[in-house]
């Protein structure tokens, strides 16, 4: 590998993954602290409100959206966290060969001994890593956040203690008492990491898509119109799936199915922990349904296969002139 | 032969871009590709480079295949293009720094030394250079490595006299030390300066083949002339083809001798006018004769 051209893509990267990265550490970090904002009791009236005629629309119980971990991986599926992957994604895998052409400055690059492949890669891996580093900031500001904010909760009032007996009896009568708890003490960050992975997997397949769309293209624009209708016919897709229940067989037909962060943290929690299996059990116990790692390897795999394609395509076609 | 190509032939669905191009281009010569716009220059030299794959035929340098082998022929080639695009976030030295660093053959301190022969300020960015000046820098990238095959498409394009003058010069010099060079250009009197052969495209089709030797030697002749001419010695009469019009006489010698010239000395001739015939004379054979054909046709 050429540390030359490793050089100038990380120095053509780092800006937008850098940028990217400090708005989902701080969006995550803000995130918790809202979740410290609110307390259970006051979520749960909220959410219960809705849950009857909305319940359809959630991947997860009422109990796993309450719970602490439930509602910090909530934000994974807010649009600035899947908007903002998705705009690394696509504004990387643009780049890729239409923007080297675009700019006509990939006759320059491909006069010198470097195969095509070589130059595809080098972008790819750089690609991959910065969404890697996206990924992990998100969960670095879960982890910041649940590491700093406290929440609000009701403490049972004091127990009557017996003198020379080992008995306490409750007090029936007294008020709850409001007390602040770390929010650590109900959230675990290392649960959230299978939210964070399944982001990256995202990035992977969008990343893959704009990459394939990239390499057919020698205008980048036109590579980010089609990536960009790419996701939005699948997130659309996902959106009717969700909402309209006669429609839940475009599920199909959109990767977005794939992404489901707060079933895998949801996975991650129960017991036996099901957020790294390729298979998880259904009602009857039976291990029997595709797993988090089921679901991730699809996004991968569709990721993969459109940098593989891109490849075949991008090493056979002709090049034009700058124009 | 350091480039042969056979037969190559490039096709875009209804237009045929280089039509059954045979040619070979020697080791250590200065070769140069001449034509109108379209002729399919740019085109011979991108196939050369393996950026665009031929419909039919086939081309080699140093006896590797062009398409299958284009990452070794890479290693042996330093190739500028028409349009040199650099990228305009980094400065020139780090343009110069890159290229050495991506070959790996490449010398930085022949790039600074290029670069100041062409008074280039490296301390810019790209961004903010004016064309000829990242014509400048894209040469100082190319002539800082050791390849023994330069592929120069309009060197000189966008840049002053003096610049031109020592692009040619470096041309010149990159001849003397054995390498050799593919020159596209549609400056003639540069032609005519640097190169050994010229190949003329016109509409996709190689033409001809002009050594330049032979048309160093070639020049024309008008004179008014008093008198009878005398006859011609036997052994010019093969490089000397005269016209007279009257008092006026038209010749153009395929070789100049000593006896042409004391043959010249006894006719009795005023307002004498000799000079090399150059490019412009082959050019215009092939290419206005083509215009104004088409024009014809068009009328």
């Amino acid at each position: 590998m050429n540390r030359a051209l490793w050089k100038k893509c990380i120095g053509e990267a780092y800006v937008l993954v850098a940028s990217c990265s400090l708005l989902l550490f701080s969006f995550a970090w803000l995130w918790v602290w809202t979740v410290g904002l609110i307390n259970n009791s006051q979520f749960s009236a909220i959410i219960g409100q809705f849950w009857e005629d909305f319940q359809y629309m959630s991947p997860v119980s009422l109990g796993e959206l309450l719970s602490f971990p439930g509602r910090v991986v909530l934000g994974y599926i807010d649009p600035i966290v899947v908007f903002t992957m998705s705009f690394w994604a696509i504004a990387r895998g643009s780049d890729a060969v239409a923007g080297e052409l675009n700019r006509g400055t990939l006759e320059m690059l491909l006069a010198q001994p470097l195969g095509r492949l070589h130059v595809l890669a080098v972008h790819s891996t750089v690609t991959i890593l910065g969404t890697a580093a996206i990924a992990t900031a998100l969960w670095c500001g879960t982890w910041a956040g649940i590491s700093v904010v406290s929440v609000e909760e009701e403490a049972p009032p004091a127990s009557w203690k017996l003198p020379f007996l080992p008995l306490e009896i409750p007090n029936l009568f007294g008020q709850a008492e409001p007390r602040r708890v770390p929010i650590s003490e109900k959230v675990d960050a290392i649960d959230i990491i299978p939210g964070a992975f399944n982001l990256f997997s995202l990035g992977v397949c969008v990343a893959g898509i704009a990459t394939l769309a990239s390499s057919c293209d020698r205008y980048r624009w036109r590579a980010i119109g089609v990536a960009t209708g790419v996701f939005a016919i699948q997130f659309i897709t996902k959106a009717i799936a969700v909402t309209a229940p006669p429609l839940a067989w475009l599920k199909c037909f959109t990767f977005f199915t794939a992404y489901e962060p707060q079933v895998f943290v949801a996975s991650q929690l129960d017991s036996p922990p099901q957020g790294w299996t390729w298979l998880a059990q259904d009602e009857n116990g039976l291990w029997s349904l595709p797993g988090a790692l089921s679901y991730n390897g699809l996004l991968l795999g569709i990721g993969l296969l459109a940098y593989l394609l891109a490849a075949v395509i991008f090493v056979r076609r002709d090049l034009p002139a700058p124009a | 032969m350091i480039v042969e190509t056979r037969a190559l032939t490039k096709r875009y669905s209804a237009t045929t871009a280089l039509s059954n191009c045979t040619m070979q281009v020697r080791r250590g010569e200065v070769f140069g590709m001449l034509g109108p716009n379209g002729a399919g220059k740019t085109t011979l030299i991108r196939m050369l480079m393996g950026f665009l794959q031929p419909t039919s035929g086939s081309a080699s340098i140093d006896g590797l295949d062009c398409t299958t082998q284009s990452l070794t022929i890479r290693q042996r080639v330093s190739y500028l293009p028409g349009e040199a695009k650099l990228f305009r976030r980094m400065r020139g030295r780090d343009v110069l720094n890159f290229f050495v660093e991506v070959r790996g053959d490449g010398n930085l301190q022949t790039g600074l030394a290029v670069a100041s022969r062409l008074d280039l300020d490296l301390r810019r960015r790209v961004a903010s250079m004016s064309t000829g000046m990242r014509q400048k820098l894209a040469i100082s990238v190319v002539f800082a490595n050791e390849a023994p095959l330069l592929i120069l498409d309009e060197p000189t394009a966008n840049l002053d006299p003096t610049v031109r003058g020592e692009v040619l010069a470096m041309v010149h010099e990159a001849r003397e030390a054995g390498k050799t060079v593919i020159l596209s250009s549609h400056v003639l009197p540069e032609m005519e300066d640097v190169c050994d052969r010229v190949a003329f495209l016109r509409r996709g089709e190689f033409v001809h083949l002009q050594e330049m030797a032979k048309l160093r030697c070639v020049h024309s002749l008008t004179a008014n002339i008093s008198g009878e001419l005398p006859d011609l010695p036997r052994a010019l009469v093969a490089d000397i083809h005269l016209t007279r019009d009257a008092n006026r006489l038209s010749l153009r010698a395929d070789a100049v001798s000593p006896e042409f010239f004391t043959w010249l000395a006894s006719a009795r001739l005023s307002d004498v006018r000799m000079e090399p015939i150059g490019l412009r004379a082959v050019y215009d054979r092939f290419y206005h004769n083509a215009a104004s054909g088409s024009a014809k046709a068009a009328s």
